[in-house]
């Protein structure tokens, strides 16, 4: 029954389970799969648990007061879901971002209120970029409050408080397996050390782009899966700080083009329209339904968010004026040129 | 006990009522406005209660055969709900729509696979517009089942049965005046039914584009609220056969772009999208408490849709 809640903030989470009867019929698969729908967080993805849980953290530190800033490094989504809890909260909020994230992100980040900073795509093919990238931000906003969403423990620890549990408590212990993207890795560090701790013969599988959706300095505008990021062959000092990767049981590669014809399928079998990452989850958890030794179990796959989002392709920012902060950060990319 | 949906369709209703307290605060409001929260429905708005009410009733009535096409009219959203329900239940949907509607809107409909049929937003000048666009749909669609959503009762109907009783559950009883828009008018005529056989005395509004804001022979393309139509100065042939006019107590007329503008605000406030049509159900709940005599009231708004369907609309280009 719908109760009356005090704010948006008393929505995010508690997302359904919807098992995809349809979808498996078309495959054949003899696994069950279970979608979890990020996208019915008020904000519209699972990264409103995220941004909950930042906030949350930046205010318990002190760091957050009535009509503070807080600031991030993000793809979309987790700005998305942190504007709209700091507008929720009487707190500022700004956002760098790539220059090739979705328009409908960045229209919707606007429409929170935000700042928006762009930073060209190939400054973050640069070795060392993102070090760089945070040492900047915190240099230039010296009185915010930095989320960092992919170092602050508070990302995958509300995962394990809430997503897994979720999880668990909803499919009764009977889940054999879990599927997820790995943007941050927070969800799937999360949720899946929950899982294990509950039942250690859950497997946890992530999805990770393949080398052909992945930008280059050659091609840093490529067809790419939007906040999923590859991590298996990562150098452990260059992973996210809430990425585990001891609760990794098993790394799918996708490329692009499969993770859209797997939501494409999810949209005509089941209704349901998801974002890539989701697509993603989606065919890796296909990949996995698939095996023999898997008949019958019941798959969670995670999905991310709605594909309303992505609706509007990407027009490349590359040719538009730099935002004028963001001229220090762009002099030795300039300069290699 | 295991919880795990088996269909989208059961992932319809049970919206959230959430209470406004940073607006209302911003604006010193007298009355408390809480707001049910319908693009958490799972195809983004309130028009999949209906959607799946219609073709749940003719599949009932056994006029559905499987792969049967689903055919209506429609400014987005219940051609969306349907296309979305219709995968759901394995029918194709043919949607015909108005040109001046969000073009996320029909990017949308075109990728839940949606056939799509444009009509200029002129033909809609026509006073008999509707009933032309009626014929015209039967003519063109003889194979296919016109859920019809601007006449059949099963639309009020779903209203009457979910969203008043969930309305009057999450409050306890306590709901002085209820607004919301007329697109089919199934929304206020099914809630408000409800709502006023629990307490008769219960307020019921309805927000319109204002007459002088309406596209004309002239200006057959302004910015206009999506899916919200003018009732005052209609004639009764040009109203949607689902609206019981004679229930409505109020009127309130605003501009599209303060419809956006309001929308904006909800966001900047409140961390919660809304549409435009969203927009202008809560600046006419606004108006409303604002007024002495609601001084301390409880009004509900309907939001029928989220923000993220008009980025690229004229009216959210526009405001402020």
């Amino acid at each position: 029954m719908a109760l009356l809640k005090n704010s948006v903030l008393d929505l995010i989470g508690n997302t359904p389970l919807l098992e995809l009867h349809r979808y498996r019929a078309l495959h054949g698969l003899s696994a069950r799969i279970v979608a979890k729908l990020e996208s019915r967080n008020p904000a519209g993805s699972i990264k409103d648990r995220t941004a909950l849980a930042l906030i949350r953290e930046g205010e318990r530190r002190g760091r957050l007061k009535p009509g503070g800033l807080v600031y991030d490094l993000t793809s979309g989504n987790t700005g998305i879901g942190l504007a709209a809890i700091a507008a929720a909260r009487g707190y500022r909020s700004k956002f760098y971002t790539r220059d090739c994230i979705s328009n409908d992100k960045i229209a919707l980040l606007r429409h929170f209120g935000a700042e928006i900073v762009q930073i060209p795509s190939r400054v973050f093919v640069e070795p060392g970029a993102r070090d760089r990238i945070i040492a900047f931000m915190q240099e230039v906003n010296p009185d915010g409050y930095f989320a960092d969403q992919i170092g602050n423990p508070a990302n995958p620890r509300i995962h394990f408080e809430t997503t897994g549990p979720e999880i668990w408590n909803d499919t009764d212990g009977a889940v054999d397996i879990l599927v997820g993207a790995v943007g941050t890795g927070g969800t799937i560090s999360g949720a899946g050390a929950y899982l294990k701790s509950r039942n250690p013969g859950v497997h946890v599988a992530i999805v990770e782009p393949a080398q052909t959706s992945l930008p280059t300095e050659d091609n840093p505008y490529v067809d790419q899966i939007e906040g999923v990021h590859r991590v298996s062959d990562i150098p452990a000092d260059l992973l996210p700080g809430t990425y585990d990767t001891t609760v990794t049981d098993e790394a799918l590669e996708v490329d692009t083009a499969a993770a859209r014809a797997a939501a494409r399928d999810l949209l005509r079998t089941e209704g349901l329209n998801v974002g890539l990452s989701a697509g993603s989850a989606i065919w890796a958890a296909t990949q996995v339904a698939r095996r023999p030794e898997n008949a019958g179990k019941l798959i969670v796959a995670v999905l991310a968010d709605s594909g309303e989002r992505y609706l509007c392709p990407p027009i490349a920012a590359a040719t538009a004026a730099p935002h004028p902060e963001i001229l220090p950060l762009l002099q030795p990319a300039i300069a290699a040129q | 006990m295991a919880h795990i949906y088996d269909s989208l369709t059961d992932l319809i209703g049970d919206t959230p009522l959430v209470e406004l307290h940073n607006y209302r605060r911003n604006r010193s409001l007298g009355a408390r406005i809480l707001v049910k929260i319908e693009y958490l429905n799972p195809a983004g708005s309130v028009k999949d209660r209906l959607a799946w009410a219609l073709v749940r009733d003719a599949e009932e009535r056994g006029q559905l055969t499987p792969g049967a096409t689903l055919v209506d009219v429609t400014s987005g959203n219940t051609g969306i709900a349907l296309a979305a329900v219709g995968a759901a239940r394995g029918y194709p949907v043919k949607i015909y729509a108005s040109d001046n509607i969000s073009p996320d809107k029909f990017r949308l409909l075109e990728h839940y696979g949606a056939e799509v049929v444009r009509v200029d937003n002129a033909f809609f000048l026509d006073p008999e517009a509707l009933e032309k666009i009626t014929a015209r749909i039967r003519e063109e669609n003889p194979d296919a089942v016109f859920t019809d959503q601007l006449a059949n009762p099963a639309n009020p109907q779903v209203h009457y049965r979910t969203t008043g009783p969930e309305i009057w559950q999450a409050t306890g009883g306590v709901v002085d005046a209820f607004v919301a828009g007329v697109g089919t008018g199934g929304t206020i005529s099914g809630v408000g039914r409800y709502l006023k056989e629990q307490n008769p005395s219960v307020h019921l509004a309805i927000a319109e584009p204002a007459f002088d804001s309406l596209p004309s022979e002239e200006n057959p393309h302004p910015p206009e609220i999506d899916g919200v139509h003018h009732v005052t100065e209609a004639l009764p042939e040009q109203l949607p056969a689902n609206f019981a006019r004679d229930i409505v107590d109020e009127i309130l007329p605003l501009d599209p772009v303060q419809a956006a503008t309001t929308a904006r605000h909800l966001a900047r406030e409140e961390g919660i999208l809304a549409g435009t049509s969203a927009g202008a159900i809560l600046f006419a709940a606004t108006e409303l408490a604002g007024r002495a005599e609601f001084a301390g009231k409880t009004i509900v708004a309907l939001l029928p849709d989220s923000g993220e369907r008009y980025l690229n609309a004229s009216t959210f280009r526009a405001a402020s």
